[in-house]
């Protein structure tokens, strides 16, 4: 009987202390503080292509959720490259659209946006395509057994200089604009030329086609597109010590980017 | 200007020691006080002349020096656990006179061991400092059985934990890195095991700590808030002796041994998880024991950590480490003492399979001139590793230091005592070494850094009419960048290179910076009951940890002052008012202090891991100011000790480049904390007269978070926005533990060689109401944006508790 008790006590134990030192999640009520709305404006201009401009407003983080964002709808959108202005038609849901204006490699761009008199204004300039050097597919039993292939693309980057890239991809015509695209740069493995700079950690299956673009971007849209996939991903949290709202080249208190890129195509197989 | 200063301090000493030379009315009486039994010298042995009533204590090597005139004199040697010894000298000339003090017969678990003199709270010069022996600290329970240094220092006013469970203390508001940490005077870089839960310091290993929140004496410097020196066991010079102990997660032993009687003493302790009843932590978790298995979930229960559920104690998180001393007496003057410290953690963390750890290691020469006269030569090296493996990809960085250190001990005639010394330290910093294991070539995202920080200080402590006491003390550091390395411009609005100067030699100085460090205490004795203390120190950090969380990780790198990453400098200025009640039986302090530091650096915003070849540019710096009140009452002594602090702070940061240059709290800052532990021996119950039980609350503000305030979409992705750092708090932390120690006398036994071996049980009860404290809130996205989802809210809030209720017992078997 005193066994009994005894190995009852120490399973007791065991089991109370399985569970104090699970972590646990607790959802949470938060009181914080009221602040002025933020202008967003996403804008970008791409080779051969015309200019596109979405702008929104930001809401209270406990505000209902409402499935229409708060879009501008009465902005005056310009797009300059130097020697030619043209303003945006509204096309709806916040978005503006070019008509003349096409991008071309090696222009300096610049958009102006005026909402109720103030004026915001980014400038991009458009770096040649970046190129790829080698795709690789490398086998291995994916989920389910099947076969799936890891990729290891490889640009052609230039040693003498930092460079930096954004790749986007498409699965068999299907692009989500969210999830499917990456940055990196060669802050790592720069003076090499043609290194694996990009792995998008997905798997390719059998059958699938996928379409890669890549191009080279200026530091200030990497760093926007790089605090954007942190909070994307998941990888920035509240825990962190340092805020992360993507910087941006319209200038403080707005938030959003206007690039002007050129991208290069391949697909894959 | 350092041989300047040296050639002063070698003349002001020839000066002192002339001064005794021609004082013949009075002579030195010395001697050293040792335990009968050990062999061990005995630090803070009281010494008592009845009719003069001067008195001194005994210094960490036992050593005492008192001025007595010509003529009888009856002293008194006394040390609560041992025998009084009262001697009558006959005093003619200076006189040499070594006492052994034999324990006294009661148990010395059962009795409060303190190194201080019954009044030595109110008559003492040290102001913000905090003592405590080995078996104060033992009387608190705490996780999983293991008596734990950082979870005890956490119990007094002033200090605080950044997070449950997590690595390091906050002090008055200093940041995690402001905090020396020594074991017997190795320094530690990362001074946690398995993220914090655990410290590196085997309480089977220690013999007493202290910590400074202010008035540190001159001769610790290189941290702007606080000094943690632990001092590790002596070995038995005596006898040999040991401890087994079996935990539910950790195990752990000590034996100690004369190799040679009275010549040659050897200490070793060692703890695991793996050992014993280590194996246990694998049924807790019920996970696979494979370090290399799929099923145990990388996600980290700590920063940037995967969802819930995940047990803390991961199968895949191991550690152990050892602790050595030996002590060789070479003579009556020379003693040589090396202790050494050897541990690792392995893991499965985010960055793949991880392993990190401390080494370090102290050869010390102490040396008696004569009977006033002492010095201890040092050769300190410490050094922490991290290395991950992520499959292609391996991670490595870390950080060695390699000093040598001259102190010198001088107890002059007049009952003054002197220190002086010089410190130098060669550091060395790998601040990430990336090595693609499919190339020949590594790449390294900060270049690794060189650096020597030097120091001469000296310190004058004495007590005037038995009125007034002094402790002064000036240090003065020096910190050299050191070659090859490159010194770098960068853009103030980009962080880009701008231009840099390449340093490829072995000899060249990059950067210089000297600060003086003068130190004050003060003690006004008003009576025996009451004191009036102030202090004021300044303290110069040359290097930093580059953390971005919320708390110390093993994989945040040291990084050193450099031409764009200033010195820090703090100034404290302390006062308080002590005073004991009950024939010093209850002891109450008050203190008030303010910490100004001028240096402090944050990241600014964005900065998310470490991968920049750029780190420095990121680091923005500014200014600290850090206030408050503590308050304590405690019973030290008898069948029931105990002690309540309470503490009122405010740390704020004042820094251009974040938080749009506006003062902000630093996450350290915690407003109120409220800690209590008591303890209970019921000796005079007969059948409870082996349990000890013991209760900790502790009670603190929240500390500050960063939350957004709005959202905004990005195409389809909803994305926070933060408006401000720190506006925020988590919710206030509190938690009651009752611990039971129960060390049955009647179930002690003795071997055939007669020597007794002691069972005891600790149990411990962790978070007896199980509050779920947060440590940190994460913001969830709640799919909006995507097709079909029509969540309430964009966002909510989920907070991460660590631990609730957790149980434990540790069985210990002593020798």
């Amino acid at each position: 009987m005193k066994r009994i008790l005894i190995a009852i006590a120490i399973l007791f134990v065991i089991s109370s202390c399985r569970k104090g030192l699970q972590e646990e999640l607790i959802l949470m009520d938060i009181n914080v503080n009221n602040i002025e709305t933020i202008t967003v404006i996403d804008a970008k201009i791409e080779m051969d292509s015309t200019a596109w401009v979405q702008i929104s407003y930001s809401e209270d983080i406990d505000a209902a959720f409402d499935s229409i964002p708060n879009y501008e709808t009465n902005a005056v959108v310009e797009i300059s490259n130097g020697s030619s202005t043209e303003v945006l038609s509204y096309s709806g849901n916040g978005i503006y659209r070019g008509n003349s204006i096409i991008g071309q490699v090696g222009n300096t761009y610049n958009l102006s946006v005026y909402i109720n008199g103030v004026a915001y204004v980014a400038n991009s300039t458009m770096f040649p395509p970046a190129t790829l050097t080698d795709i690789t597919l490398t086998p291995y039993f994916g989920k389910d057994g099947i076969t799936a292939y890891s990729e290891n693309w490889v640009v052609n980057d230039p040693s003498a200089t930092r460079n930096r890239y954004m790749f986007e991809w498409w699965t068999n015509g299907v692009h989500n604009r969210a999830i499917d695209w990456a940055i990196d740069d060669d802050r790592v493995v720069n003076a090499n030329e043609g290194l694996s700079l990009f792995n998008p950690q997905r798997d390719i299956y059998e059958g699938e086609i996928t379409t890669l673009r890549v191009a080279e971007i200026d530091k200030i849209t990497y760093d926007y597109f790089n605090m954007y996939e942190k909070i994307v991903r998941g990888i920035a949290s509240a825990g962190d010590q340092t805020p992360y709202n993507p910087v941006s080249n319209f200038g403080p208190g707005t938030v959003g980017n206007f690039r002007a890129v050129a991208f290069s195509s391949y697909s894959v197989p | 200007m350092i041989l300047k200063i040296s050639r002063i301090l070698i003349l002001a000493l020839a000066y002192l020691i002339s001064v005794n030379a021609n004082a013949q009315n009075s002579f030195v009486l010395s001697g050293i006080v040792k335990d009968a039994n050990t062999g061990e010298a005995l630090p803070g042995v009281s010494i008592f002349e009845e009719s003069t009533k001067i008195g001194t204590t005994t210094n960490v090597n036992g050593f005492y020096s008192l001025k007595l005139k010509k003529g009888e004199h009856q002293l008194t040697f006394s040390f609560i656990g041992y025998e009084k010894s009262i001697k009558t000298v006959n005093i003619e000339k200076d006189f040499k006179l070594n006492i052994v003090l034999t324990p006294s017969a009661i148990q010395l678990d059962n009795v409060d061991v303190s190194a201080e003199k019954p009044d030595e709270n109110v008559t003492s010069t040290e102001v913000s400092i905090e003592k405590l022996d080995i078996q104060q600290i033992k009387k608190i329970p705490i996780v999983m059985g293991e008596t734990d240094i950082f979870k005890t220092i956490q119990m007094l006013p002033g200090i605080n934990s950044v997070a449950e469970g997590r690595a390091g203390f906050i002090v008055r508001g200093g940041g995690l890195d402001q905090n020396l940490i020594l074991m017997d005077d190795m320094p530690l870089y990362y001074a946690s095991h398995q993220r914090g839960l655990y410290s590196v310091f085997n309480a089977a290993a220690v013999s007493e700590m202290t910590v400074y929140k202010g008035g540190v004496p001159a001769r610790y410097g290189g941290r702007s808030s606080a000094v943690l020196d632990v001092r590790m066991t002596d070995g038995n010079f005596e006898n040999y002796g040991g401890e087994i102990s079996l935990g539910l997660i950790t195990s752990k032993f000590s034996i100690e041994a004369p190799l040679i009687k009275n010549k040659l003493s050897v200490f070793v302790a060692g703890r695991s998880t793996r050992w014993g009843f280590g194996y246990w932590s694998d049924q807790i978790s019920g996970n696979s024991t494979d370090p290399y298995g799929k099923g145990g979930g990388k996600g980290s229960a700590g920063k940037g950590g995967a969802a819930g559920g995940l047990t803390f104690f991961q199968p895949e998180e191991r550690w152990y480490d050892y602790n050595a001393k030996i002590i060789w007496k070479m003579n009556d003057k020379n003693r040589l003492t090396f202790s050494g410290y050897y541990g690792k953690d392995f893991g499965i963390t985010e960055a793949g399979l991880t392993n990190w750890g401390n080494q370090a290691g102290h050869l010390k020469w102490t040396h008696t001139f004569n009977d006033r006269f002492y010095s201890s030569t040092s050769l300190i090296a410490s050094r922490y590793n991290t290395f991950g493996d992520g499959g292609q990809y391996q991670f490595f960085s870390g950080i060695g230091t390699y000093s040598f250190k001259q102190n010198f001990t001088y107890f002059s005639p007049n009952n003054a005592k002197w220190r002086f010394g010089l410190h130098s330290e060669y550091q060395d910093f790998n601040h990430g070494n990336l090595v693609d294991v499919t190339q020949d070539d590594g790449a390294k995202f900060m270049p690794p850094m060189q650096g020597l920080e030097s120091a001469l200080f000296s310190e004058y402590e004495k007590t005037f009419n038995k009125k007034f006491a002094v402790h002064l003390g000036i240090r003065l550091s020096m910190y050299n960048r050191l070659s090859p390395g490159q010194t770098t411009v960068f853009d103030e609005e980009s962080n880009e290179e701008i231009s840099s100067t390449e340093y490829s030699g072995y000899t060249d100085i990059m950067a210089t910076y000297i600060y003086p460090e003068p130190r004050a205490s003060l003690t006004y004795i008003i009576n025996k009951k009451n004191s009036i203390k102030a202090s004021y120190n300044r303290n110069a950090q040359y290097l930093r940890l580059m953390t971005l969380g919320s708390d110390i990780t093993w994989y945040d790198i040291w990084m050193p002052s450099t031409e764009n990453v200033t010195p820090m400098v703090a100034d404290q200025v302390a006062m308080g008012y002590f005073r004991n009640f009950f024939n010093n039986k209850i002891e109450f302090s008050t203190e008030v202090y303010y910490k100004y530091q001028n240096g402090v650096s944050d990241f600014e915003d964005g900065l998310h891991n470490y991968l920049v070849d750029n780190l420095e540019a990121y680091v923005a710096q500014g200014i600290g100011r850090s206030y408050g009140f503590e308050i304590s009452i405690e019973k030290p002594k008898g069948d029931f000790t105990g002690r309540i602090s309470y503490n009122l702070g405010e740390s704020l940061w004042e820094i251009d480049a974040v938080n749009q240059g506006r003062p902000y709290h630093n996450m350290f800052d915690i407003t109120h904390s409220l800690n209590s532990q008591f303890s209970y021996n019921p000796s005079k119950v007969k059948i409870l007269k082996d349990f000890t039980f013991s209760l900790n609350f502790v009670y603190y503000t929240g500390r500050p978070v960063t939350l957004p305030e709005s959202y905004y979409f990005i195409g389809n992705v909803a994305m926070p926005y933060w408006e401000a750092r720190n506006q925020y708090r988590l919710p206030n932390y509190h938690r009651m533990d009752l611990g039971i120690k129960y060390e049955p006398e009647s179930l002690s036994f003795k071997t055939k060689n007669n020597r007794k071996i002691q069972p005891s049980l600790d149990i411990s009860l962790y978070n007896i109401y199980n509050r779920r404290n947060i440590f940190t809130i994460d913001m969830v996205n709640n799919g909006a944006g995507k097709e079909g989802a029509n969540p309430a809210t964009v966002f909510s809030a989920q907070g991460r508790s660590t631990f609730g209720f957790v149980p434990s017992f540790q069985f210990n078997l002593k020798f």
